[in-house]
């Protein structure tokens, strides 16, 4: 039995809650290294060794270690493919084509705005930064124009890619959830009547509960 | 069956699918799309690309947007001809994949507002946000930093073998070095310099400069 996975970034970063969200709906046992940010620690020249970046998370199994939060989903629903959710990121070339465009799409579209709104209205108060109004406003209006595409692309579709719940739609957990809870920015979602069904859907599944339980925890 | 790409030769995201479909030697037509004129934000071109962006592939019945989306499409599809581009193993496919991550969230939005400013600005008759430009230019060199350490340990980003992360980078270095007047950028920089003439004289990377 292999010992389980590493990895380093604390639960509280939404690019490390991806890879959490994702081990948990695969089943594969996982360590957490708690990387101090407050303090610097992602700075240091040891984690820069893995992370060249400065940026968390950082994955390691007995194979490889490599960062960027969208492709270690990836590498974990590849190298695990016989574990947990296997309609995670599905083998089919066709489905998985689906799958891999709304992942771009949640990565070119809906993170710039969303990740931004998340910094400015759930972390820079915490961290006494003064919020950016002109910045808010700009990136609320780019975010109600992603969620209209996202409302008629779900009018017809149950989830993203398809018909199945897939790494497309775990990618949008990690920045809704601070958007709709400490964000305040629930209307956005819940006005439209497709993107409402789907957030329920998808925020109500027991890998997410974990996550958001391991949120509070830390 | 010939693929349809719908976009224009000029811009960066079509030009990183038809690098793509030109190393894998996969015919393509490209389907000319008016960005001056703002036919991508047309309701006939939403219905293809909800966005209003290119580029958006059409192949038989089969339809995709989002480059990289596309490029992984391709690559794997025809895994079997022309380069490999995606690795043969699912460590070295992660590691691709990373360069590729690094691509799109480190380097992609810093090129792109120093193209946006500098070259298709002034093109359209708007004016430039010099403050962003520079600090986007220093964000840039610090990024360019990490590539000069890995590429001195590493011919290609991902490996020892060219794939689809370096691939995804030919279009936004050839504008930002040919058009953006930033070439010192790559210059400076040994081993990004050594790989980027590498790259940039693939046979398709230099097919796909004559269709420009």
């Amino acid at each position: 039995m292999a010992a389980p996975v590493k990895v380093y970034g604390p639960p509280l970063s939404t690019a490390v809650s991806r890879v959490l969200a994702c081990l948990l709906e695969k089943d594969v046992e996982f360590q957490l290294v708690p990387v101090n940010m407050a303090k610097g620690e992602h700075k240091n020249p040891d984690y820069l060794k893995i992370q060249p970046f400065g940026q968390v998370p950082a994955f390691q199994d007995e194979s490889i270690t490599i960062f960027e939060s969208r492709a270690i989903c990836r590498y974990i629903c590849e190298k695990y493919a016989d574990r947990g959710n296997k309609n995670l990121y599905s083998m089919n070339p066709l489905v998985k084509a689906s799958i891999e465009q709304w992942l771009e799409a949640e990565g070119q579209s809906y993170n710039p705005p969303s990740s931004t709104l998340v910094f400015q209205l759930a972390f820079a108060p915490r961290m006494n930064i003064k919020q950016d109004e002109a910045q808010i406003k700009l990136n609320d209006q780019k975010l109600l124009k992603v969620l209209d595409v996202y409302d008629q692309r779900l009018e017809s579709s149950r989830f993203l890619a398809g018909d199945e719940f897939t790494l497309a739609d775990l990618s949008h957990l990690p920045n809704t959830h601070y958007l709709v809870s400490v964000g305040n920015r629930g209307e956005a979602f819940s006005s439209r009547k497709n993107v409402d069904r789907w957030w329920n859907e998808i925020s109500s599944r027991d890998s997410w509960k974990k996550v958001v339980e391991m949120q509070k925890s830390k | 069956m010939v693929v349809k790409v719908y976009g224009s030769t000029r811009a960066a995201c079509p030009q990183r699918v038809m690098a793509c479909l030109l190393e894998k030697e996969v015919e393509f037509e490209i389907v000319h799309v008016d960005l001056d004129a703002g036919e991508q934000k047309k309701p006939e071109f939403l219905q293809r690309q909800p966005f209003g962006q290119v580029p958006a592939v059409e192949d038989g019945d089969f339809r995709l947007f989002e480059s990289r989306a596309i490029i992984r499409y391709y690559a794997t599809k025809y895994a079997g001809r022309g380069a490999d581009l995606l690795g043969a193993t699912p460590e070295e496919r992660a590691v691709v994949d990373q360069w590729l991550e690094v691509e799109a969230h480190n380097f992609n939005d810093l090129a792109f507002n120093l193209v946006f400013h500098l070259v298709i600005s002034p093109h359209m008759g708007l004016r430039s946000d010099l403050a962003l430009v520079h600090s986007s230019e220093q964000k840039l060199e610090k990024v360019m930093d990490i590539y000069e350490q890995r590429l001195s340990k590493s011919k290609y980003l991902a490996g020892d073998f060219f794939s689809l992360a370096d691939l995804s980078h030919l279009p936004a270095i050839r504008c930002l070095t040919e058009d953006a007047g930033l070439g010192h950028l790559v210059k400076e920089r040994k081993f990004v310099n050594a790989w980027w003439e590498d790259i940039s004289s693939r046979p398709s990377w230099k097919k796909l400069l004559t269709l420009l």
